[in-house]
């Protein structure tokens, strides 16, 4: 008995030693070599990435020319790693065929399970022949990375960010070139690499990290860069954009609730408002923000733009070609880590936004699913979309993955059996997915009549009533039966 | 992401929306059945001991005429129903 404890004992002891020593590496980087799990069928001969840093948003657009390596079998999927530990930084993911600027399906995949890396399916146009090439670009955004560095600066002073990145593209396949270029709003203020093997060439407002021979698929490293960055971070804490379509009216009711926060750096001291009216122009370079822009549709009417005090009138909009540009100046400037909260609304004709499939009951509405604010990233975002009543069948869809649909009733104005609901639960959005959103769904045309019916249903009870108590006696004494 | 296409061809299929009435019709529409309306309500109202045909004959056409006027009411005054 005692024996055998103590030999699985032992066995345990060496079991979680060599599963260490696995973590253990001996290679010239600091970094364990990765080994991916995707089919190893491509060769990638040259690779250009853009690291993008002028906007709080960071756009990485990664070019590659991929080979077929493998010997016979056509190629109809490329494999692209994003670490895991930026899974809730990327945003959005888009691919598209160098050459043709062919838009190429992306898809999350989900047979290849790694750790540390998610993988993403991109399908191509055509079906590679072995030994030919294709050039790929792939474009991702990614949201609160950078760093305030300082966290605190002056009123009038220039705001400074640090970001941290990888010199190497992650790839899933090995490359033979590869080359990386960050580029900063202005100049390039330091950049600190590890392993400081890796070559950089700083100029002007540019990092050029590369080119680099034979890289290893998945390799990463860590390099540094601090640069300047003026303006406001803005970042959408929550959103609630209620949709109200009447078919009875012809009309399509939008509001949205905002609670928006300032993410740069914070001031240092008190906000001065001596300072921020005599120097105007200081602040115009300032780190403030100021304004709000946001683009409604062309027909909307009875816009409104209010908060918890009232309607708040320093707003504007301005009639453009295909939309009206709506501009929100809030009632204090925002400054780093300030927030404020405001909701604004308007009417549009349905008529552009639903259409009736002939024939049958079928209606779909295609909205945008958000408003799009320039350079702004939502963490929350709720939105609901209310449809008439009668209205069976629900179903919505978007043009990219959400955190929950939810199906259920609300009972408004004049409601009998209560309105059928979409509710949508998405984080994590930008301006990019300001996309159409489709709901279907079926609403006969005597489902017109349930709200003129409802109210003279109920009109029709207070009659009923007084012709029922109007032929009772209610007198009280003098029987019939008195002579 | 086929799904959405799909979506949109259909949809770019369908024939626009259009409205069961002209908004502009919807303050008159709203004026005449409500006074119609309470025409009946009224003839209803001072009649004294009438048969319930007579009282139905109002009721009912007062109540049908009333309930569509609450709602081109709401819809004229910009409360889409």
């Amino acid at each position: 008995m005692r024996l055998t404890t103590t030999t699985t004992l032992v066995a345990t002891i060496i079991a979680a030693l060599s599963l260490t020593t696995s973590y253990v590496h001996a290679e010239e980087f600091w970094s364990e070599q990765d080994v991916p799990i995707v089919p190893q069928t491509f060769k990638i001969t040259n690779l250009l990435r853009t690291l993008d840093l002028s906007k709080p948003i960071i756009r990485e657009i990664t070019s590659a020319a991929v080979q077929n390596t493998h010997a016979d079998q056509d190629q109809t999927h490329y494999y692209f790693p994003v670490d895991q530990a930026y899974s809730d930084n990327l945003a959005f993911i888009s691919a598209e065929n160098r050459k043709t600027k062919e838009v190429l399906e992306v898809v999350k995949d989900e047979e290849f399970f790694d750790a540390q890396f998610q993988y993403y399916k991109i399908k191509l146009a055509t079906p590679l022949p072995p030994g030919e090439k294709v050039q790929i670009t792939v474009r991702t955004s990614l949201t609160n990375l950078i760093r305030a560095f300082p966290t605190h600066v002056g009123q009038a002073e220039k705001q400074k960010f640090v970001f941290f990145g990888n010199p190497f593209a992650l790839t899933a396949y090995p490359a033979v070139k590869q080359k990386t270029t960050v580029i900063t709003p202005n100049n390039v203020l330091e950049v600190h690499e590890h392993p400081e093997e890796v070559d950089v060439v700083i100029k002007n407002n540019q990092v050029i990290l590369g080119p680099y021979n034979d890289v290893n698929s998945l390799e990463h490293g860590i390099f540094e860069v601090q640069y300047e960055l003026t303006g406001a971070i803005p970042h959408i804490r929550r959103l609630r954009r209620e949709i109200e379509v009447s078919q009875w009216g012809n009309n399509l009711a939008v509001e949205e609730h905002y609670n928006f926060v300032n993410r740069g750096a914070e001031l240092k001291g008190q906000f001065s408002r001596i300072d921020y009216q005599r120097n105007p122009m200081g602040i115009r370079e300032g780190n403030g923000a100021l304004g709000f822009q946001t683009k409604i549709p062309k027909l909307a009417r009875d816009i409104y733009y209010r908060d918890e005090i009232g309607n708040i009138s320093t707003s504007a909009i301005a009639h453009q070609p295909d939309h009206i540009q709506l501009m929100l100046k809030p009632r204090f400037p925002l400054f780093g880590g300030w927030n404020t909260t405001w909701y604004i609304g308007y009417n549009t004709p349905l008529d552009g936004y639903l259409r009736k499939i002939a024939g049958t009951d079928k209606h779909i509405l295609k909205v945008p699913a958000i408003s799009p604010m320039p350079d702004t990233t939502y963490e929350d975002v709720e939105i609901r979309v209310v449809l008439p009543e009668g209205a069976k069948n629900v179903k919505a869809v978007l043009p990219y993955e959400v955190d929950e649909i939810e199906y259920s009733t609300t009972k408004t104005y004049m409601d009998s059996a209560g309105r059928s609901t979409v509710t949508i639960l998405a984080s994590n959005l930008i301006e990019d997915h300001a996309q159409d959103l489709f709901i279907e769904y079926e609403f006969s045309q005597t489902s017109y009549l349930t709200k003129p019916l409802a109210a003279a249903t109920m009109i029709m009870a207070i009659y009923a009533t007084s012709i029922v108590f109007s032929r009772l006696d209610f007198k009280i004494g003098g029987s019939t039966l008195k002579k | 992401m086929s799904a959405t296409s799909e979506l949109y061809t259909a949809w770019s299929a369908g024939t626009p929306f259009t409205a069961p009435l002209p908004e502009s019709a919807h303050p008159i529409l709203a004026i005449t059945t409500i006074t119609a309306g309470l025409y009946f309500a009224a003839r209803y109202g001072i009649s004294q001991k009438q048969s319930i045909a007579f009282e139905l004959a109002n009721t009912i056409p007062s109540a049908v005429l009333l309930g569509f006027g609450i709602v081109f009411l709401f819809l004229s005054v910009g409360l889409y129903v």
